[in-house]
């Protein structure tokens, strides 16, 4: 049986920053050490869009930073498309593209095509081939009556559009974007969104690293996800699989009138969140759907008034914060 | 856009002034110097006037590169321009072409002051020739440039070599007067700067008319520099690009 075709094959990756002083190199005290990786492993399908999930500080950066062979990891191998990241860089970078949140990376004073222009350059484009590409990219993010204006009069969301252009330059196939909604109003954020998942991944075929915060935004986009945090991968794969993480039967919710929570723990029932609001108690239980017509005659039978009860549906946010408050 | 115009206007200006001032400050070492200028034709301001033109390629092959990478730094642009697939090389030499050509632009404006207005003879009857020597000169210091631009990479700040390398120059190189008038135990410290040899061989061969065989031996010289600083500043500047990705420091400004 012949292995799977990765994209992206990390194992055992691990970065720790250090912060040289003066003092640390004369006078030989500690450097300040981050450790932002520790032992990731991991891999990417082709053709899926994989999200990279993790607070402010976990580690998503220095992670696409790595695959984009702009940081040297200090143990591990990763490889790209059957490329070692290190040894074979040259090579990785002519099949990423890199969507970065940064507004700077552009030459304020010149315009959106000749900024195209120059990094196509860099890309090995030439002649009639590059001005096409650029057209047609221009285009394809909708900046056609833009591509003219110096960058320094983009607004962010322009902007942002155009670093997709750029790291579409070279027709690259794993696409590599790092919080690419970070400076995007909600519905730019959704066009951006899905023109990167019906037509970049749907009809083009590539694959993408989407590292975000934003976990609706990844609950929308990706086929699968890595959680990291304080630079530890403590949890990847589908929705199904993240789900079945944090809860073994179904989760469900109920709202009954008011009542002292020890009433509900005196007949045997822990609820996993308790909200209080309008003269209700809503609160969730774990249970299976078998167990649900026990638990409402007792409560019935209690004096428990209630108002209603419904099969919870698990979202990404609740898988998040309980594997995440789970492991630390 | 006018900016940048206004900009070249006053370095034309610039250029002009200084021609002027030491074309006068020729008037007054014309007779002291004789002994020393004879190599050179006996004329201060032709032997100057090479030397501030030469300078200049000097100034732009060892601060170009490191200042390409500061500026890439502090715009932000620098890791774009590293995840393409070109070399850093090749994108510092591409860079850095705009001000190779500036930098030819105003040493042909010293020169058409010099024989426009002043009366400046020179030879020009060898261009290949002097093709050559500019062109070893410019890459024997670009290897002091690249290993400043690695410098850079690492501590984000100016190299010192820099400092020490065009300093050496303008004191020992014969920029201003010839390295005859340096004390005897000093002279041979000049032979170790590059910018020494191409000015010896570009006023022999502008200021005498000298052919290949009279410069030879600066000409090998200038090769002899080129094969070790240009490997060298091209290993200084990798290492300092992989150590930038080691500390994760590469936008760090």
């Amino acid at each position: 049986m012949s292995a799977m075709p990765y994209s992206i094959e990390l194992r055992h990756i691990s970065k720790t920053f250090v912060e040289r002083s003066w003092r640390s190199v004369f006078f030989g005290r500690l450097p300040k050490k981050t450790q932002a990786l520790k032992d990731i492993t991991l891999n990417v399908e082709k053709g899926e869009i994989f999200g990279i999930l993790g607070p402010n500080g976990a580690g998503k950066t220095t992670l696409m930073k790595i695959l984009a062979t702009l940081i040297i990891p200090d143990s591990g191998m990763g490889r790209i498309l059957g490329c070692d990241l290190i040894r074979d860089s040259q090579r990785v970078r002519r099949m990423v593209g890199l969507v970065t949140m940064s507004e700077r990376s552009f030459y304020w004073r010149l315009t959106g095509r000749q900024n195209l222009n120059f990094f196509a350059a860099l890309h090995n484009l030439t002649g009639r081939e590059k001005r096409q590409r650029i057209q047609s990219l221009l285009e394809f993010v909708g900046l056609e009556d833009k591509a003219d204006s110096e960058v320094m009069k983009y607004s962010s969301g322009q902007k942002q559009r155009l670093a997709l252009a750029r790291a579409l330059l070279s027709d690259a196939d794993i696409l590599l974007m790092d919080e690419p909604t970070q400076h995007l109003d909600p519905l730019a954020a959704a066009a951006f969104v899905r023109m990167a998942v019906d037509v970049l991944n749907g009809k083009e075929g590539k694959t993408i690293i989407w590292s975000t915060h934003n976990l609706k935004e990844a609950e929308e986009t990706c086929t699968r996800i890595a959680i990291l945090h304080k630079g530890s991968l403590i949890a990847s794969g589908n929705f199904h699989h993240m789900r079945s993480l944090i809860m073994t039967g179904g989760a469900y919710e109920f709202i009954i009138d008011r009542c002292p929570e020890i009433s509900l723990k005196s007949i045997g029932i822990c609820p996993s969140r308790i909200i209080h609001s309008n003269g209700n108690l809503n609160f969730e239980l774990q249970v299976t759907s078998d167990e649900v017509p026990f638990l409402v005659r007792r409560m019935v039978e209690n004096g428990i008034n209630i108002r209603s009860c419904r099969a919870k549906k698990i979202d990404l946010e609740d898988v998040f914060e309980k594997v995440i408050n789970r492991v630390y | 856009m006018l900016s940048y115009k206004l900009h070249f206007l006053l370095q034309l200006v610039g250029i002009f002034v200084s021609t002027v001032m030491f074309f006068f400050l020729s008037k007054l070492f014309e007779r002291g110097m004789t002994d020393y200028l004879r190599p050179y034709g006996g004329d201060y301001f032709a032997f100057v006037i090479i030397g501030i033109a030469m300078t200049d390629y000097l100034a732009v092959s060892l601060n170009s590169f490191g200042s390409e990478i500061r500026n890439a730094q502090m715009m932000g642009t620098l890791e774009a321009l590293l995840v393409t697939p070109t070399s850093v090389a090749l994108i510092l030499f591409s860079s850095s072409l705009f001000s190779f050509t500036l930098s030819s632009v105003r040493i042909i404006v010293y020169f058409l002051y010099g024989i426009t207005i002043f009366g400046l003879k020179l030879h020009f009857t060898n261009i290949p020739l002097l093709c050559l020597i500019m062109g070893l000169t410019i890459f024997s210091c670009a290897g002091i440039g690249l290993i400043s631009a690695g410098f850079v990479i690492i501590f984000k700040q100016g190299s010192p070599l820099n400092w020490i390398v065009s300093t050496s120059s303008g004191v020992l190189g014969g920029i201003l007067y010839p390295i005859a008038v340096l004390p005897s135990w000093l002279q041979p410290f000049s032979s170790f700067l590059p910018i020494t040899h191409a000015l010896e061989s570009t006023r022999k061969v502008m200021l005498n008319g000298c052919t290949f065989g009279d410069v030879s031996r600066e000409v090998i010289l200038l090769v002899l520099f080129c094969s070790i600083l240009l490997p060298l500043g091209l290993i200084v500047m990798y290492y300092g690009l992989r150590k930038a990705k080691k500390e994760g420091s590469l936008i760090h400004y």
